[in-house]
């Protein structure tokens, strides 16, 4: 810890301590494109945080920077207390496991020499890293082609043992860049089940496509587009705050249309649309309680028969698509 | 290290890589010395109905033209193996999965070439070895200490040619591009040794070590007499390297 107190300030370094990742101001243009426009977010250590954006938002590039592969422009980073220097060796990287999008092994190595090969880089002892290879070979079903080529493996089958990889020195650290997007319905259930046994053991950055998986494990998530930060949130509170924002109504049929017309000119209102037999309505942004709190007077005062009003459970698919909505009504409106 | 060094190794040998290239040496050692003994009898039988008086080969001139082959097919074949070796990794993306791991790029690096030259030096001297025995078993003894000069010469020149395409391959987005360099600057080389024989600079030309290697088998031209081109060919192997080292280390991957 000792290289930290040349680099941040006391509060900085305290909020590195606490962080598994800690990441400042980080920018990066490529050519004329800019691909992370001043992005900060923390990683709690021992926390599992899901990372997400649609494509190109940034998500491989801020990951890329946080290994040393790629060279931020501005900004800072620390990783497990130690910060980052591109272009020197990394020490956090003896913590850190990776997994890539597409994962990839040295040519010509089987799938028991690709483990071999893992437990050797990070120096584990002989006798334990054998035990650990076979049973992560069983784990993911990949006993039977343990002693064939990885190139003759189906990406399902690298995909799977990528994970057993990054699993296998038992790190501190494990970034994942889209670990499930290959995997069949059970290959997923398995890889989440062990993502969410290593809560509080260790801590797992992951980005993916999709979301179910996200909300099933992550205690946190990042959201982010066009190189921008949108979001950080607890994964609870973000469900509510959107649950919050959207309320399903449900009025004699008859009176309906009626209704819908009456709550649309509530000034807190941005948006009613009947879903089945209800309305769902959604309040403009930080105006969800002031919504609440007149809508059912109102309906009531005018004679509508309020059959149901309640928060509409909302997924994170849905919470996510309405950051990004946010965001680009945001870009729209901006001079 | 070792674990790198293994990792390469095997990849190397089961890719069958530099094995082709030494496959490519040891055709010229087992092929060189009977073409040159029966070069009479294989031209009379191709020209038949005309006299071709050539003089007897000697031990010397056969060693010669095993050396002579590998220089410049063997080293083309060379060039075609190394180029991929960093950029083919960068492309499929091997590269970086290594990189995101405790491996640092100089150890990385250091591996591969490591590797590269105990292939190419072993090889060199296994099949000069043979080419050698081979020479005296057909035609009479070459030279003991004059032929091992020349393959001193010739590995030296070989190991250039492939810390040249080895950092081309580590700095170099694509293989072919790589290849085609290290290509290019080979035949070059040559080509400019034309106007460099002629001159002073050719005592520190590498291409003089190729030059040296017939005057150093029949002794007509002492070992000193590489030591310029020989110090100046080490140098920029070193340099090379670092240059591509050092480039590496800040590479984008």
């Amino acid at each position: 810890m000792g290289r930290l107190s040349t680099w941040y300030s006391a509060g900085e370094r305290n909020k590195i301590k606490g962080n598994a990742i800690f990441v400042s101001g980080l920018s990066k243009q490529f050519d004329h494109h800019s691909a992370l426009r001043g992005i900060d977010f923390q990683v709690r250590r021992g926390s599992i945080h899901g990372f997400l954006g649609p494509n190109g938002a940034g998500k491989t590039t801020t990951i890329k920077i946080i290994l040393g592969l790629i060279a931020a422009d501005a900004g800072e980073v620390s990783v497990l207390g130690m910060p980052l220097k591109f272009g020197q060796k990394l020490d956090y990287l003896r913590y850190t496991t990776y997994l890539p999008q597409d994962p990839v092994f040295p040519e010509g190595l089987t799938g028991k020499e690709a483990l071999t090969l893992v437990t050797s880089i990070y120096r584990l002892e002989k006798n334990l890293s054998q035990t650990r290879i076979d049973r992560l070979l069983k784990y993911f079903q990949l006993d039977d082609a343990a002693n064939r080529r990885v190139s003759t493996y189906s990406r399902g089958m690298q995909q799977r043992l990528g994970i057993a990889a990054v699993l296998l020195p038992e790190p501190e650290l494990l970034i994942l860049d889209e670990p499930v997007s290959a995997l069949d319905p059970e290959g997923r259930r398995r890889v989440l089940e062990i993502i969410s046994r290593l809560r509080n053991r260790a801590t797992v950055f992951f980005s993916s496509h999709i979301l179910a998986d996200v909300e099933k494990v992550c205690d946190h998530v990042t959201i982010i587009d066009r190189g921008r930060k949108l979001l950080d949130a607890g994964t609870g509170e973000l469900l509510n705050r959107y649950a919050m924002e959207q309320y399903l109504i449900a009025v004699r049929s008859d009176q309906q249309a009626e209704a819908a017309a009456m709550i649309r000119k509530n000034p807190a209102v941005r948006e009613v649309s009947p879903q089945q037999d209800k309305l769902l309505v959604i309040s403009k942004p930080g105006e969800s309680i002031a919504m609440a709190e007149k809508l059912l007077p109102t309906l009531i005062r005018q004679g509508i028969t309020v059959t149901e009003f309640a928060p509409n459970h909302t997924n994170l698919e849905e919470a996510f698509f309405r950051v990004l909505d946010e965001n680009h009504r945001r870009e729209v409106d901006r001079p | 290290m070792t674990v790198l060094l293994m990792k390469e190794f095997k990849w190397n040998w089961r890719s069958f890589r530099y094995p082709a290239f030494l496959l490519v040496v040891l055709f010229f050692a087992l092929l060189d010395p009977p073409m040159m003994k029966y070069m009479n009898e294989i031209m009379a039988r191709f020209a038949e109905g005309v006299e071709i008086v050539m003089p007897d080969p000697t031990p010397e001139e056969t060693f010669f033209s095993y050396l002579s082959d590998v220089s410049q097919m063997g080293v083309l074949v060379l060039i075609f193996m190394v180029m991929g070796t960093v950029a083919r990794e960068k492309e499929t993306g091997v590269a970086g999965w290594m990189l995101s791991k405790p491996i640092g790029r100089w150890q990385y690096l250091t591996a591969k070439i490591a590797v590269l030259f105990t292939f190419v030096t072993i090889g060199l001297l296994i099949c000069s070895t043979l080419a050698y025995l081979y020479t005296m078993t057909l035609m009479g003894q070459p030279p003991m200490a004059g032929s091992i000069w020349a393959t001193i010469a010739l590995i030296a020149y070989t190991l250039l040619l492939a810390t040249l395409t080895f950092a081309f391959s580590a700095v170099l987005k694509s293989q072919l591009a790589a290849g085609g360099l290290a290509v290019i600057i080979f035949f070059l080389s040559g080509l400019f040794n034309l106007v460099v024989s002629e001159t002073a600079a050719a005592d520190f030309y590498p291409n003089t070590l190729l030059a040296l290697m017939k005057p150093l088998i029949d002794g007509t031209a002492s070992p000193s007499t590489m030591t310029g081109p020989l110090a100046i060919t080490l140098l920029l192997i070193v340099l090379l390297y670092l240059l591509a080292g050092s480039l590496f280390s800040h590479m984008e991957l």
